[in-house]
């Protein structure tokens, strides 16, 4: 898989280190609800299609990226650095 | 007690010796040097204060530095961007020009050493993309990385900072201490069909 | 010996070089030019090995990379190279060549008996027949068929070759280079594109080499060898011979194999033998061609029986025939071309057979003419012979059987596209009826196909579409391409009427020869319920041998299909997965084997350890001092317990910079460290030092270490060995991910400073002595938890830390790498009169347990700090990663597994880590197992072993009696449950 770091340019997916559900992973929520801690760290979807996953550009710019990937043909139609909430620069 | 000199030792001491390895071909394909005197910072720039960092690098090295994956500067001072709003920079020899640097971005950039931590390699010659290509994943044709690009990747399990400092060409590599040997070794075993000049 | 041969004259081999080789001990010549197994052909050898399972004679099948019978042994020694397919190996001198799978010779095969019970090894015969008594699969069964069914040998000394990995960038990619791949490559080279061209073939042109057609009214092979120097010679072309594209994978990768030197003895020096290939490609053509199919008849395996194409690449190509008296069976058009180019390389033609009754009457009227016999409408129903073929009974189109006496029979059972890169990425081939065959589907991203791979059956139908996937391609990378004339070429007949199994003659009808499966087992899978092509695949190993089913799969889903009474679109087809041809494990792994296996990280003290004698230990990525012998000691404990010795009642010196050291900076840095650990560290004041936990967001520990203080909005932070690059990933996802407004900037400095340990009753008054006079490093100016940018041996910028592991006064010193070694010699140096010593990785280990503090054993993923008896540290104040989810009430309860110390009752026992902690009194079961045992050391100290363990309960059974049953090792020893801190538990020498 090749994927566009936004900094970088296009590397193999061997650069990076893959975490899971963007969506999920970075709304981390307030207070001290267990339920929903438990919601945030364990619950995830398992979509057959478009998917936003975070990436980690270890070997390149130590970003942690945005990936919009499609699950079935693993074709990416958008990276964006984290740190914006994945808004903004396409693949 | 008394100063007293402290040896310090390059990351690739007793390692990189000046001769011939590999293929006799009579013309190196391959030329290897190690640069041993230097000093390194990396400037990460405080939040939203990017633009003021690459001012003041830029004046510092005499010449345009961007906010992107490229080298700048001149024989004695490199800054090559290394992730957004983030350098490395590297001044041959004592380093004495880092303090000057170091001042200017008080407070507008986290400065920290890095010199001691990494291994400088250049590599030149006509077969010297061959021999590269060989661990490094990324487009090194003369017609995609030019003079002044510059890449963070990996190389031989290592991470790498590979820039095209000229079109001889040659290649600076910067990479880390502890595995020196290592990427030494693979370079040598990857330059050596082509012969190599260690000088 | 067939009366196979050299021709006298023709070919493109060169015939000015002769070459000697060995087979199977015995001496032969080829010339330049010819494969190993057209050289067999060339000294006479039809019988080149024997069947996997039947151990029955075989002969060439085919002149390419899908030949399922001609397997041999290459060299010998170190270099002995098992299962090379002699139809792709090129002659060299001195090349030695065995063939394999036959016992004890070619000729005589006593396993041969196999094949008179073909029955009882019919598909399946490994599920029905070795499945009882269970015993006798190990003693019995299994060496039995290992000796049976083998596929060669391989060395068994280390490859003393080298091979290479080696990465590539182009626009497009061209797989193949047959007359459509050359004629893309050309049409896209010429726009200015980026090409590489690939072949695994030595010679370029693909089947214009092994036929006649002319192009541009000259040879084919002379067009190839035209197209190829133009090729070779645009600095925008890599033109790669010898190299098999494998694989697709996502993305645009392509991987590749160049045989750089399989085709020398010896690779010259410093050169690899292969070299394995990603190539990064913004378009790919794929310009594969098309196997030839084998029909399926009665002993259709016996040698001399070869597919009609690869009998005319040998004479062609090589100059060499497979006999003097050839028979032509064939369904298609393409058949009969076989027996002009053989008739008219002068070899004798006895019959042409073609199962068509409809054959235009065009087709061979030469042969007609010159008097060979034409059977139309008619089959071969069973070859005879053993070791070599000596006749065909034919059936002719009434049904009267007569015997034709030939000793080489070309087959053709039509053409089946090489589809197998268009399924790497899932993409189904679908069947084409007018084909015959499965022709491309679903194509893998930025890939198009052309020529025979795609349907385009005659050459100037494969040279239009090469051209025109060329310009199209070029054109999508915003290149002009040039209008240059097609080369002419004809459209030579190319129809065909399937025809997959001949019935009614007796003995087994081959479906895939490498696996020995017939016609008889596909029906029987079908029968006995393996009715998917998945299924019978599986039960029968059809398709499953080194070939993967290259000449065997289409013949045996049309079969299954027929069995089914169904079309074959409606069976469908199995998907190819990669390496297209089998690739070697050295290609795969390339520089990286034996010590290069990975990089290994040396420490800045490397070279002062290594000065001391350390027995150095792999420890993750790092090589680490775990000892320092000295005279006289016998093994490691000798070594590390007077190591122990010295830190406790003088000082000692260790190498601790393989800790994780990260800057980190900026205004909001407090915040951060107090939002990832679950301790507090915006209180900790500036030139002080504090142990800090953190916790993953599930709750449980994630690591541990020592932040330090060095100005309000600068810290340096400490990890463990093992975890540093995860926890500067996890410090960036927080950063990044979850507080991008914090202004916080972090650098890995572990790197960067070389990190020392100095520890003992008379470390403070060795390190006086190198520390610069300015810095005062007494007790009250430099407490415990102290931490101060320094200088040491007349200005080196150093930073001192006092703090302790091994439980003694202790500091641990930073320097610059490049000074480490020396920094470390002048404090030996330094503490010489004080009896300093250098400690290693196992003394620290035993001063950490006698100390109770945890490392990896005990954080491992599933203790909580509270579990670790760390929970005190946990911040009710503030909110940080794991807080919440460490209250959910399975972590909080009082039984859960705490840390404590352990001891065993009788003092001179041994005691071992992973023992099992089972009531005294109760049976060594899961029920009663209370906890385990996570980290031993023999103290000398104590004298005596002392452990760590986890505990039901944890600090609650302190004072009660265990046992430690360890029931691998057969030891059970009882214990008392202690407070883990056996050493000093006040603290009180750390504060000296």
């Amino acid at each position: 898989m090749r994927i566009r770091c936004p900094y970088c340019g296009e590397r193999s997916n061997d650069e990076f280190t893959v975490l899971g559900d963007a969506d999920a992973l970075l709304t981390r929520p307030s207070g001290e609800n267990i339920e929903a801690f438990h919601e945030y760290v364990y619950q995830r979807t398992n979509p057959a299609g478009l998917h936003r996953e975070l990436w980690y550009h270890s070997a390149g710019c130590r970003r942690w990226l945005v990936v919009t990937r499609d699950t079935r043909t693993h074709e990416i139609t958008n990276v964006a650095f984290a740190n914006s909430r994945g808004e903004g620069a396409t693949a | 007690m008394a100063d007293r000199t402290i040896l310090n030792r390059s990351a690739l001491a007793g390692l990189a010796k000046p001769g011939v390895i590999g293929a006799p071909t009579g013309n190196p394909g391959v030329r290897i040097r190690e640069i041993t005197e230097f000093a390194a910072i990396t400037v990460i720039a405080r939040r939203g204060r990017a633009a003021e960092v690459v001012e003041i690098l830029s004046r510092h090295a005499g010449s345009p530095v961007a906010d992107a994956a490229k080298r700048a500067g001149n024989a004695s001072l490199s800054i090559t961007g290394t992730a957004p709003g983030q350098w490395l920079v590297v001044a041959r020899g004592a380093g004495n020009e880092l303090d000057n640097m170091r001042a200017d971005l008080n407070g507008i950039a986290a400065v920290t050493d890095q010199g001691d931590g990494r291994l400088i390699i250049e590599v030149c010659g006509a077969r010297a993309r061959d021999a590269l290509a060989k661990g490094i994943a990324i487009d090194l044709d003369a017609s995609v990385f030019k003079a002044g690009d510059a890449a963070q990747t990996s190389a031989a399990h290592t991470g790498l900072q590979i820039a095209l400092i000229d079109e001889a060409p040659t290649f600076e590599m910067i990479s880390a201490r502890s595995t020196a040997e290592s990427f030494w070794s693979w370079l040598v075993a990857s330059a050596a069909e082509y012969g190599i000049e260690v000088v | 010996m067939s009366s196979a041969g050299r021709l006298p004259t023709g070919g493109l081999i060169d015939r000015a070089r002769p070459i000697q080789f060995r087979f199977d001990g015995r001496s032969m010549s080829g010339f330049a030019g010819d494969t190993l197994a057209s050289a067999l052909i060339g000294n006479g050898v039809g019988l080149v090995g024997r069947s996997f399972k039947y151990h029955r004679p075989r002969g060439i099948l085919s002149a390419g990379s899908e030949e399922p019978n001609a397997l041999a042994e290459l060299r010998s020694g170190a270099r002995r190279e098992p299962n090379t397919r002699a139809t792709t190996v090129e002659l060299f001198d001195g090349l030695e060549a065995q063939s394999q799978n036959r016992w004890p010779s070619l000729g005589f095969d006593i396993l041969a008996l196999n094949g008179l019970a073909g029955g009882f090894l019919s598909a399946g015969f490994y599920y029905k027949t070795f499945m009882w008594p269970a015993a006798f699969w190990e003693k019995v069964y299994e060496p039995l068929i290992r000796r049976a069914a083998g596929l060669g040998r391989s060395a068994s000394a280390e490859d003393p070759d080298h091979y290479d990995k080696a990465h590539a960038h182009c626009d497009i990619l061209v797989i193949g280079a047959g007359p459509a791949g050359l004629m893309a490559a050309l049409t896209a080279a010429r726009s200015g594109a980026r090409v590489i061209l690939a072949d695994e073939d030595s010679l370029p042109g693909g089947r214009l080499n092994g036929e006649r057609h002319e192009i541009d009214g000259r040879a084919g092979s002379k067009w190839a060898a035209t197209a190829t120097a133009e090729l070779a010679a645009m600095p925008n072309v890599r033109l790669m011979r010898r190299t098999t594209i494998f694989g697709v994978y996502d993305g645009g990768t392509y991987g590749a194999v160049e045989r750089v030197n399989d085709h020398v003895a010896v690779p010259p020096p410093f050169q690899p033998r292969q070299r394995m290939w990603r190539i990064y490609a913004r378009r790919a053509i794929l310009a594969a061609g098309a196997l030839e199919r084998p029909l399926v008849f009665a002993n259709n395996d016996r040698p001399g029986i070869m597919l009609a194409g690869a009998v005319r690449s040998y004479i062609n190509r090589f100059g060499v025939t497979p006999g003097q008296r050839l028979a032509v069976f064939t369904c298609s058009d393409n058949g009969w071309r076989a027996a002009a180019d053989a008739a008219a390389a002068g070899v004798s033609i006895e019959a042409v057979i073609d199962s068509r009754s409809d054959v235009a009457p065009a087709l061979g009227a030469d042969l007609v003419a010159r008097g060979i016999r034409i059977f139309r409408g008619a089959q071969v129903i069973r070859a005879l012979g053993s070791r070599a073929l000596q006749a065909i009974e034919v059936r002719d189109h009434t049904g009267r059987v007569s015997s034709i006496l030939c000793d080489a029979l070309a087959m053709s059972g039509g053409w089946s596209p090489v589809t197998h890169l268009t399924s790497h990425l899932g993409g189904r081939p679908v069947w084409s009826e007018a084909h015959a065959a499965f022709v491309p589907g679903t194509l893998p991203p930025g890939m198009s196909v052309v020529g025979a791979a795609n349907g385009a059956m005659t050459l100037a139908r494969a040279l239009a579409s090469g051209r025109d996937a060329g310009a199209r391609t070029a054109s999508d990378l915003d290149r002009t391409v040039s209008d240059a004339p097609l080369p002419k070429a004809d459209d030579e007949p190319a129809s065909v009427r399937a025809l997959w199994h001949v019935s009614g003659g007796r003995g087994p009808a081959f479906v895939d020869f490498q696996n020995d499966v017939t016609a008889k087992d596909v029906g029987l899978a079908n029968r006995e319920g393996y009715r998917s092509v998945e299924l019978l695949k599986r039960y029968t190993t059809l398709g499953m041998a080194t070939d993967q089913g290259k000449t065997s799969n289409v013949n045996a889903l049309a079969i299954l299909a027929s069995e089914r009474a169904q079309p074959v679109a409606a069976v469908g087809t199995t998907l190819n997965r990669p390496p297209y041809t089998p690739v070697a494990i050295g290609a795969l792994a390339g520089h990286h084997r034996g010590k290069d296996f990975r990089a290994t990280r040396l420490s800045p003290l490397h070279e002062w350890a290594r000065e001391q004698g350390a027995a150095f230990i792999e420890s993750g990525a790092w090589l680490r001092a775990s000892w320092f012998p000295r005279p006289g000691e016998n093994d490691w404990l000798e070594s590390a317990s007077r190591e122990v010795r010295a830190v406790r009642s003088a000082v000692g010196l260790t190498d601790v910079s393989t800790l994780g050291k990260i800057d980190i900076q900026g205004p909001d840095a407090a915040t951060l460290l107090d939002r990832v650990y679950c301790n507090t560290f915006s209180t900790l004041q500036v030139g002080r030092a504090r142990y800090g936990v953190m916790l993953r967001e599930d709750g449980f520990v994630m690591d541990d270490g020592t932040t330090s203080r060095l100005a309000a909005d600068h810290f340096v932070m400490t990890t463990t060995t093992a975890n540093a690059v995860g926890i500067m990933r996890h410090l960036e996802f927080c950063h990044q991910g979850l507080w991008p407004d914090l202004d916080v900037q972090m650098a890995s400095v572990s790197e960067q400073w070389a990190q020392l340990a100095i520890a003992g009753p008379k470390s403070r008054e060795t390190l006086t002595r190198i520390v610069d006079r300015q810095h005062d490093i007494s007790d009250a100016a430099f407490p415990y938890l102290t931490a101060r940018e320094i200088t040491v041996l007349g200005g080196t910028r150093a930073r001192l830390f006092r703090i302790s592991y091994s439980g003694e006064l202790a500091y641990e010193l930073a320097v610059p790498a490049g000074v480490g070694s020396a920094v470390a010699s002048a404090i030996m140096e330094a503490g010489k009169d004080l009896g300093i010593q250098p400690y290693g990785l196992e003394a620290m280990g035993i001063m950490r347990i006698e100390k109770g503090h945890v490392a990896g054993n005990e954080i491992n993923g599933q203790t909580t700090a509270r579990d670790l008896g760390l929970g005190k540290m946990m911040s009710r104040k503030k909110d940080y990663i794991g807080r919440v989810l460490a209250e959910r009430p399975a972590l909080v309860t009082p039984d859960r597994w705490g840390l404590v110390g352990l001891k065993p009752v009788d003092w001179t026992s041994r005691i071992r880590a992973g023992a099992h902690l089972i009531p005294i009194g109760a049976a060594a079961t899961t029920a009663n197992d209370l906890g385990y045992v996570t980290s031993v050391a023999f103290s000398p100290t104590f004298e005596r072993w002392i452990g760590l363990g986890l505990i039901s309960g944890g600090a609650s059974k302190h004072g009660t009696r265990i046992r430690l049953v360890d029931l691998l090792r057969g030891t059970d020893v009882e214990a008392e449950v202690c407070d883990p801190v056996f050493y000093d538990p006040k603290g009180e020498r750390l504060h000296g």
